[in-house]
């Protein structure tokens, strides 16, 4: 399923590439993003056994400024590079650790690249769009807070791995006049991170781990402007 | 529209777009949990009347407890509190349940918050009333007699997140008492068929006599909204800090177990206030000054520790000073003026004005805490602010200062009669062994008297 979907993404540029020339139009685009995070972890391995069900985590939301910049090789396809400013999530404890509420938060940099199928006007100046791309999310700047260094039993440093993954989005373009659009989207990624927690001890650092897939849903709504 | 005029209009919407979700980067961490939110709260354990009198029957201590009335149930709460910074950290504690068809083993029972004595054993832990000596002799005395025990563990101890404990620091282990008694009591309250009165009644021993004496004190200065205490009794304990640390520091005797309780003491002081030393080989001897600040707690025996060169080699546990002892001279030749001494003095109890009926129980010839300096001086301190409220202050060793009648002349009896067969001993298991179920004996009369004076 992942290869037929790969290879679709593909084909998808190829057919780009042949159209690049027909038509050159640029957009850049701001505006705001809201990231529900529906993340799904194993319980932490390692430390002291816990009670069942162990020590889960949940992802907060959060939200941010989105930005990027469209390619549009033809009328109908583009590519399409979004950025955004990267947003910190809250984490929460969850099963053992719930009563210790927010226990770290992390940023995440979540550089996509699409290209995007453009549909004709359903109404009048609204198109559809959908899209299929590639996400490479950095985390940064992970960090246990007073309360997730009481739960863990001394300071805790928090690493995540960075994170390949596909990216799928579908849209609405609604065209204010021939430079300007209001453009919302729908997107989801696979976003999936090995986590590390190391607290120190006084009888030595105590390593916990886990793997989470943040399965996120973002929504966007950006103002364009195309020249 | 010029090319300026449309990059203005774009930032202006797009501020306006990210501003629906709440902005792009919140760096404000959620509050962390309030104190004494229950982390983990289980039933750990019960005793039936029958077994509670069949280990007071081993021991000997029958005579002082009295036949047990009602069952105990024992529970467990891991709760949240905060360290002398400040900061969250976990603490547990043991609750002793009475349970029971008689009236005095159901519905509403008055609470006595108890203070353990010092200890060396990171999992020391007062729910665990078969291997914890001053746990069960808890349960026997107070709750299968009909009172809800709460026994925090303290900071440090148990599954504390705290790396360190707070020892003698009166402000935090007041908080860490105060919360482990909130955490319990809401835990009771949702959970349990025998629930907490408004009686409130504090005790505790030998450390635990100086934390049962500042929770007291703190209880009435910053939560009499909360809790109204009903009435306290501390147990040899060191309340007055700065003179017991002028003599063992100065000119000595070194009460036994110095050795232990010095590391406890200049660690907690040290982590609280930052200031005790710039660094441990200021008041360690070279031997000791690499590992003895992250030493204590510790599930390792004080027998190994000594035997791996990491506490002094003395049985007696008093060689603070010279060769082969714990402490350089330097610092006690600085004592004086120091920041430790300053410290002591900030957690001195002297002062204290109780507002609710108090009493101190102790045996004058007390190697471990001396009496004179703490409770003697303690009990003037009181009595030179005509605190009306001191009703006693018990020395095993004087007749005439415990309960006129049967009750003084059977504890009195019974005292030296231990102390008589232990021999040898006598000096060694004086603090740790005998006095405390004499005392505990003492102070719980004195919580059944005010409780049947209905004050």
């Amino acid at each position: 399923m992942k290869n037929s979907v790969f290879k679709l993404a593909i084909g998808l540029g190829l057919g780009l590439a042949a159209s690049v020339a027909s038509a050159q139009t640029h957009s850049v685009y701001l505006g705001g993003a809201y990231l529900d995070v529906r993340a799904q972890a194993p319980a932490l391995a390692g430390g002291h056994a816990v009670p069942a069900p162990g020590a889960l985590l949940e992802v907060g939301d959060a939200s941010t400024t989105g930005f990027g910049y469209v390619y549009h090789a033809t009328p109908q396809w583009s590519v399409e590079v979004a950025l955004g400013i990267p947003p910190r999530h809250k984490v929460y404890g969850r099963g053992f650790l719930e009563p210790f509420g927010q226990i770290s938060s992390v940023k995440q940099l979540p550089p996509t690249v699409f290209v995007n199928y453009h549909f004709g006007d359903i109404l009048p100046r609204l198109s559809p769009l959908v899209g299929l791309g590639l996400n490479y999310t950095k985390f940064s700047g992970a960090r246990s807070t007073a309360s997730g260094d009481a739960a863990s039993g001394g300071p805790t440093k928090i690493t995540l791995d960075d994170s390949w993954g596909l990216a799928a989005h579908a849209g609405l373009s609604f065209m204010i006049d021939k430079n300007w659009s209001l453009v919302g989207t729908v997107a989801m990624a696979k976003v999936k991170s090995d986590m590390k927690a190391v607290t120190n001890t006084r009888e030595g650092d105590v390593t916990r781990t886990t793997t989470i897939d943040f399965r996120p849903i973002a929504y966007t709504l950006s103002l364009g402007y195309s020249f | 529209m010029s090319t300026k005029r449309h990059l203005a209009l774009l930032s202006l919407a797009s501020a306006a777009l990210a501003g629906c979700g709440g902005g792009a980067n919140n760096n404000t961490d959620d509050p962390p949990p309030p104190r004494a939110t229950i982390i983990t709260a289980v039933v750990a354990g019960a005793a039936t009347a029958a077994q509670v009198d069949a280990g007071t029957a081993a021991s000997g201590a029958q005579a002082l407890t009295g036949k047990a009335v009602c069952d105990v149930e024992i529970r467990y709460v891991l709760y949240m509190t905060r360290d002398p910074m400040g900061q969250p950290a976990t603490a547990s504690a043991g609750v002793l349940v009475p349970k029971g068809s008689a009236a005095a083993c159901s519905g509403d029972r008055p609470v006595v918050l108890y203070a353990h004595g010092t200890t060396t054993t990171k999992s020391y832990n007062m729910a665990d009333v078969q291997k914890n000596g001053e746990a069960s002799l808890l349960m026997a005395m107070y709750a299968a007699q009909g009172f809800i025990v709460v026994a925090p563990n303290y900071l440090g101890y148990d599954k504390s997140s705290l790396s360190y404990h707070p020892y003698l620091n009166a402000e935090s282990q007041a908080m860490d008492m105060i919360d482990g008694l909130r955490a319990a009591k809401k835990y009771l309250q949702a959970d349990s068929s025998t629930k907490p009165s408004s009686k409130l009644f504090i005790s505790g021993y030998s450390q635990g006599g100086h934390v049962s004496m500042a929770t007291h004190k703190i209880i009435e200065r910053d939560y009499s909204s909360e809790f109204t205490v009903t009435a306290s009794g501390s147990m040899s304990g060191p309340y007055n800090m700065v003179g017991f640390g002028d003599i063992v520091t100065g000119p000595g005797p070194i009460n036994a177990g110095a050795t232990l309780f010095v590391p406890l003491l200049l660690t907690s002081y040290q982590k609280s206030y930052g200031n005790i030393y710039a660094s441990t080989t200021e008041a360690y001897q070279a031997q000791f000054a690499p590992t003895i600040e992250t030493q204590f707690p510790t599930d390792t025996s004080i027998a190994e520790l000594i035997g791996a060169g990491k506490l002094p080699a003395d049985p007696t546990f008093t060689k603070l000073f010279g060769t082969g002892g714990l402490l350089t001279d330097t610092f006690r030749a600085s004592y004086a003026n120091s920041n430790y001494r300053k410290a002591l003095q900030t957690n001195t109890l002297l002062g204290f004005t109780p507002k609710r009926p108090l009493v101190m129980c102790g045996g004058k010839l007390d190697p471990t805490v001396f009496y004179d300096v703490n409770t003697t001086f303690m009990s003037a301190d009181l009595k030179s602010r005509a605190a009306p409220l001191v009703a006693a202050t018990y020395d095993l060793e004087t007749l005439s200062t415990l309960p006129a009648g049967i009750v003084g002349q059977t504890m009195y009896g019974g005292f030296q009669q231990a102390k008589a067969a232990a021999g040898a001993n006598a000096q060694g298991q004086y603090h740790g062994t005998l006095v405390p179920p004499f005392c505990t004996a003492l102070v719980r009369g004195f919580f059944q008297t005010v409780l049947a004076s209905g004050q």
